[in-house]
């Protein structure tokens, strides 16, 4: 059973299709990195998936349970988790605050442990639990982004430009991150802009260009396949 | 001199009522992205709700107070379903001239059931305190501690609460917050209760220290916006700076203009403000 299955999803933000008939699959403990270039429908894809555009055809499962055009805070009780490119934190709120409204969704009460968890992942966030969002920096706002979608510990997590806008330190401790979440069994779809580097870790990867399907392999073919280097790793 | 202390006890006094009125404003633009016009009058409906309680059926203030306050809390949220939240989807003009509309009808609705004649809570004048020169009437004190009682209940509530904390994170990224699964609508119902509920205080504050009348809150309209745009609309403790700020410059300016011009000082500080520093003093939203 996969984790996450999108079959033939044509869609966009208007009346306008930005996706034509993408079809991409997440097995359970995966890591699948989506890369193509800039206006490709990459980020799109993860908007579809939560519910954030119209689907205007096609099918998006969670576990074998149909959650196409289901609202994002349905979708999101059923374990999958965003983290969008930008505007990804609650910049006025603590980050103590910022991890408490990601389990807002959480009635069981597993809340501290959870943190705690996210705190082990992230420490530099411990030391900075009662310190406004908005003032930390780059690096620190990704780890609170990441973490806010941690809180309701997610069977699946989908993250849109982990990299982005981030020091080439913050970069390496980001992606080390990821592997990390992944080993314990998180099931992670990322779109990249970095994207060597995220395939280097990637178990698959799809290429998507203008709003298609491209091309699909493992993360470590599509890195050696000489037409996708020259074409879509800059050489 | 204790001319001047006199006129800045006023705008202490005026500044509070402002205020009660410009956390609302702030709160629905913070969540809802809309100038609510039909505040003021939202104002007036709590002062005329208590009215029916210390009037006709002559209750004690304190205990008809909490109950105009969470019934105009109601009526709001009450409004929202029956207007606002079918015309989400749409600009922030339509909400705005929506809220011009829903402010109109509710001052009618108001001037056919009360009259157009102003209103008093309790007959009889009640003498000041006087303190070198300075003068304040014991309800002015009340009005005073009251807000500060109010705005301290609302400071809590925004950081303790789990609601009061889903609407900070709502006025600061709605998207992420639908994401995180935040249950938006229930947000903007408490929304309501809140920012409808303050402006009623504010209005029976208003309707305690001078009369009642149905167009007392459209007049308290303008310093209300001037206040929340001082402060940083979507900001809820620039609004307080703001409404202190605005009441006092009103009461000052009676020192060189006629008081019939007080307005045109709000106009003026939210116009200049608008035009130098338009997120406001503590930086709220666009």
């Amino acid at each position: 059973m996969s984790l996450l299955q999108v079959d033939e999803v044509s869609g966009g933000y208007t009346s306008v299709d930005i996706l034509h008939d993408v079809s991409l699959t997440v097995e359970p403990g995966e890591i699948v990195s989506v890369i193509g270039p800039n206006g490709a429908g990459k980020s799109t894809v993860m908007k579809a998936v939560f519910g954030l555009i119209r689907v205007r055809k096609g099918r998006i499962a969670f576990q074998n349970q149909d959650i196409t055009g289901l609202r994002p805070d349905t979708i999101v009780r059923k374990g999958l988790c965003y983290v969008p490119q930008e505007f990804n934190i609650f910049p006025s709120l603590t980050v103590r605050e910022n991890l408490e409204m990601g389990a807002f969704v959480r009635q069981d009460g597993g809340l501290a442990e959870q943190m705690e968890l996210v705190f082990q992942l992230f420490p530099p966030l411990k030391e900075r639990e009662k310190q406004t969002a908005g003032h930390l920096s780059g690096g620190q706002r990704q780890m609170v982004a990441m973490g806010r979608a941690l809180m309701l510990d997610p069977q699946l997590l989908l993250l849109d430009e982990p990299s982005s806008g981030l020091s080439p330190l913050f970069i390496e401790q980001i992606f080390e991150r990821i592997i990390e979440i992944n080993a314990t069994g998180v099931g992670i779809l990322m779109v990249e802009q970095n994207a060597k580097k995220a395939l280097s870790f990637s178990h698959r990867g799809y290429i998507l260009t203008m709003g298609a399907n491209r091309h699909e392999d493992t993360g470590q073919n599509l890195l050696v396949d000489p037409e996708v280097g020259q074409m879509f790793l800059g050489g | 001199m204790a001319e001047i202390l006199q006129l800045i006890i006023y705008g202490i006094v005026l500044g509070s009522i402002i205020t009660l009125g410009a956390i609302g404003v702030s709160m629905i633009f913070g969540i809802l992205r809309f100038a609510h016009f039909a505040h003021g009058d939202i104002m007036t409906l709590g002062a005329y709700l208590a009215l029916i309680g210390v009037g006709p059926l002559s209750l004690p203030m304190l205990g008809v107070f909490p109950l105009a306050v969470v019934a105009t809390g109601l009526i709001a949220a009450g409004i929202d379903r029956l207007i606002y939240r079918h015309l989400r989807s749409s600009s922030p003009i339509i909400m705005l001239i929506s809220s011009v509309g829903t402010a109109l009808m509710l001052r009618s609705l108001i001037q056919l059931i009360w009259g157009p004649d102003n209103k008093i809570y309790t007959q009889g004048i009640s003498m000041p305190y006087t303190y070198a020169d300075l003068q304040i009437k014991p309800e002015q004190i009340t009005i005073v501690l009251g807000t500060v009682a109010l705005v301290t209940l609302l400071h809590l509530f925004l950081h303790q609460t789990r609601m009061g904390k889903a609407m900070r994170a709502m006025s600061d990224n709605m998207n992420l917050a639908r994401i995180s699964g935040i249950n938006t609508e229930r947000v903007i119902f408490w929304a309501w209760i809140i920012a409808a509920g303050l402006g009623a205080a504010g209005g029976i504050f208003l309707g305690i220290d001078t009369r009642l009348n149905p167009i007392m809150g459209w007049r308290l309209l303008l310093p209300v916006f001037a206040a929340a745009i001082l402060g940083g609309i979507g900001s809820y403790y620039g609004a307080i700076l703001g409404g202190i700020v605005i009441g006092i410059s009103q009461e000052l300016s009676t020192l060189f203009i006629s008081p019939a011009y007080k307005p045109a000082i709000a106009f003026g500080i939210m116009v200049l403000m608008l035009i130098f520093r338009p997120t406001g003093i503590m930086g709220g939203q666009k």
